[in-house]
């Protein structure tokens, strides 16, 4: 049996080897006999349909995965985003607050050339003399006015760039005297007890805070000695606004100021601006009447009239002994000169340095000094 | 003039969107995954749904596609995969008393070879019956064996199946379907 077996074994293992290495076995030709079912044209339009399909939705799987590994993206900027913008709030923030500019420090002594003083309103209400009261006080408002002009395209920008005051006890002090300023002004006003030149007179309060901008006619009082207006200025409108016309009529050099005085010049030294408005206030202005007194020639006397307002008043004086405005001033000195009275001009010159020790006295007068 | 593309690189064009590829490689291998499912599951319509479900299965991992293996014993490991499933929802696995009946008839005496004492007909048609008859796990080897043409290494591979258990499986497929053409 074993050697019946044994040749049957040896058959099988042959032909199975044959099988497994060879592609062309006996077993593969009599299968390769066998019918070859292919799957008919319906399923191959259904599968071939379904990759077309498959490509189609490609881009919408793309979308899909793209969005939803966009949030981490937009994540990943997020820190980014919030860097930028702490570093523009910080920055912000820094220079709102920073110490005044160049600028600012330059305006502020025009503010210190009209201090504020409490109870302006009641230096208002009393009578005073007309002499160098509205003069007085004119050059330190008319330099805090270029100063304010010049220093306000800055307060504009800084405006846009910062729309809220962010709060902090330099701008509440500043909005809270803006506040008690323009309070005591819109009482004076209502009481009509001359308080027209409570407003005008404030003029020099140019501070780099909007507030503070908004308000510097009634911010900053006058100087103590300048005292409410003479009887016929009383009559004269009671609003602020009104009050800063009547002001810029009566002391027209800062008008005139920005075009003949650049405000760059201003900004870069408050000295300078002052010593602009001097001249303007020398230069400008309706011409004055000076005629030399009948009764003494070495006097003149003096006429003044506004004529930029229906309510223009008429002042006059015979100097000395009384003081007529600065340029009407300065014009009395120059007739002196020129009629040969060169000791009452240098008399005169000395009386208005006094008066006004910031004026600038004009070349043509040096050699009085 | 152009060398013919390979299985791998029809499915990698068709994976950058390129739908003629996929036309190529489908119509190079439709009919050999055709008939080893429809050898596998004998109804046609679960032949033919299975066939489908092969394709669709392979169009949507064609990103995930890697030159790994022959694009062949991938397709066919789907398809097998999914035959599996569906035979284990069908029926039971051959049972080992009969692949002890077809080991003992390897003993049996030596005889003519059927294919040479039968028509072509009648051996066609006991090669359908024993493959039929075959064990699931037989029959799957024999014809990735026979119709696609896969050596051991990959019949283990498309299976999942050890080197020695594929060998064994075709051993005993051989030796049946042999000893029904004997008969």
């Amino acid at each position: 049996m074993s050697d019946i077996k044994k040749p049957s074994q040896e058959d099988f293992d042959a032909e199975f080897d044959a099988f497994l290495r060879e592609e062309n076995s006996r077993m593969a030709q009599l299968y390769r006999k066998l019918p070859h079912p292919e799957p008919n044209a319906a399923l191959d339009a259904r599968v071939r349909a379904q990759a077309r399909q498959a490509l189609r939705q490609h881009p919408d799987t793309t979308t899909t995965e793209t969005s939803s590994r966009r949030p981490s993206r937009a994540r990943a900027w997020l820190p980014a985003f919030g860097a930028a913008a702490t570093l523009v709030l910080v920055a912000g923030l820094a220079w709102r607050l920073a110490p005044p500019t160049s600028s600012t420090r330059e305006t502020a002594p025009a503010a210190q050339v009209a201090p504020a003083a409490p109870a302006q309103s009641d230096n208002a209400a009393a009578p005073a003399p007309v002499s160098g009261s509205m003069q007085e006080a004119a050059p330190a408002q008319a330099a805090a006015e270029v100063s304010a002009r010049a220093s306000q395209p800055q307060r504009e920008l800084r405006r846009s760039m910062a729309p809220q005051t962010p709060s902090s006890p330099i701008v509440d002090a500043a909005k809270a005297r803006a506040k008690s300023a323009a309070d005591r002004t819109a009482g004076a006003a209502a009481g009509a007890a001359a308080p027209a030149l409570v407003a005008p007179t404030d003029a020099a309060k140019p501070t780099a805070f909007p507030p503070a901008a908004n308000a510097p006619m009634v911010q900053s009082a006058p100087p103590p000695r300048a005292a409410p207006p003479p009887p016929a200025l009383a009559a004269e409108p009671s609003t602020p606004v009104a009050a800063e016309q009547k002001m810029m009529k009566s002391a027209p050099a800062p008008a005139a100021a920005p075009s003949t005085a650049p405000p760059q010049a201003t900004i870069e030294n408050h000295v300078e601006a002052k010593q602009a408005f001097s001249d303007n206030m020398a230069a400008d202005g309706p011409p004055p009447i000076i005629q030399p007194d009948s009764a003494d020639p070495t006097r003149y006397r003096w006429e003044l009239a506004s004529n930029s307002s229906p309510s223009a008043q008429k002042r006059s004086g015979v100097y000395p002994p009384d003081a007529p405005p600065l340029q009407t001033w300065v014009a009395i000195i120059r007739t002196m000169l020129r009629d040969g009275h060169r000791d009452a001009a240098k008399q005169a010159l000395a009386d208005l340095r006094a008066r006004h020790p910031d004026f600038r006295v004009p070349s043509d007068l040096h050699s009085l000094e | 003039m152009g060398t013919e593309k390979t299985d791998e690189e029809l499915m990698l064009a068709y994976a950058r969107g390129d739908a003629f590829a996929f036309d190529l490689l489908y119509a190079r291998r439709r009919g050999m995954l055709y008939r080893f499912i429809l050898r596998s599951v004998p109804e046609r319509a679960v032949a033919d749904e299975l066939f489908q479900d092969t394709w669709s299965r392979a169009i949507q991992a064609r990103s995930r596609y890697r030159v790994e293996a022959k694009f062949s014993t991938w397709l066919l490991q789907i398809a097998h995969n999914l035959i599996v499933d569906h035979l284990r929802r069908q029926r039971p696995q051959a049972d080992a008393d009969e692949t002890e009946h077809v080991l003992g008839q390897l003993d049996a005496p030596d005889r003519e070879r059927p294919e040479e004492v039968l028509s072509d007909f009648e051996q066609r048609r006991r090669l359908q019956l024993a493959l039929e008859a075959l064990p699931d796990e037989q029959r799957v080897a024999f014809l990735l064996r026979v119709d696609s043409g896969l050596g051991l290494e990959e019949i283990a591979q498309v299976t999942g199946a050890g080197h020695e258990t594929v060998k064994s499986r075709l051993r005993y497929a051989f030796a049946k379907i042999r000893e029904r053409l004997a008969e």
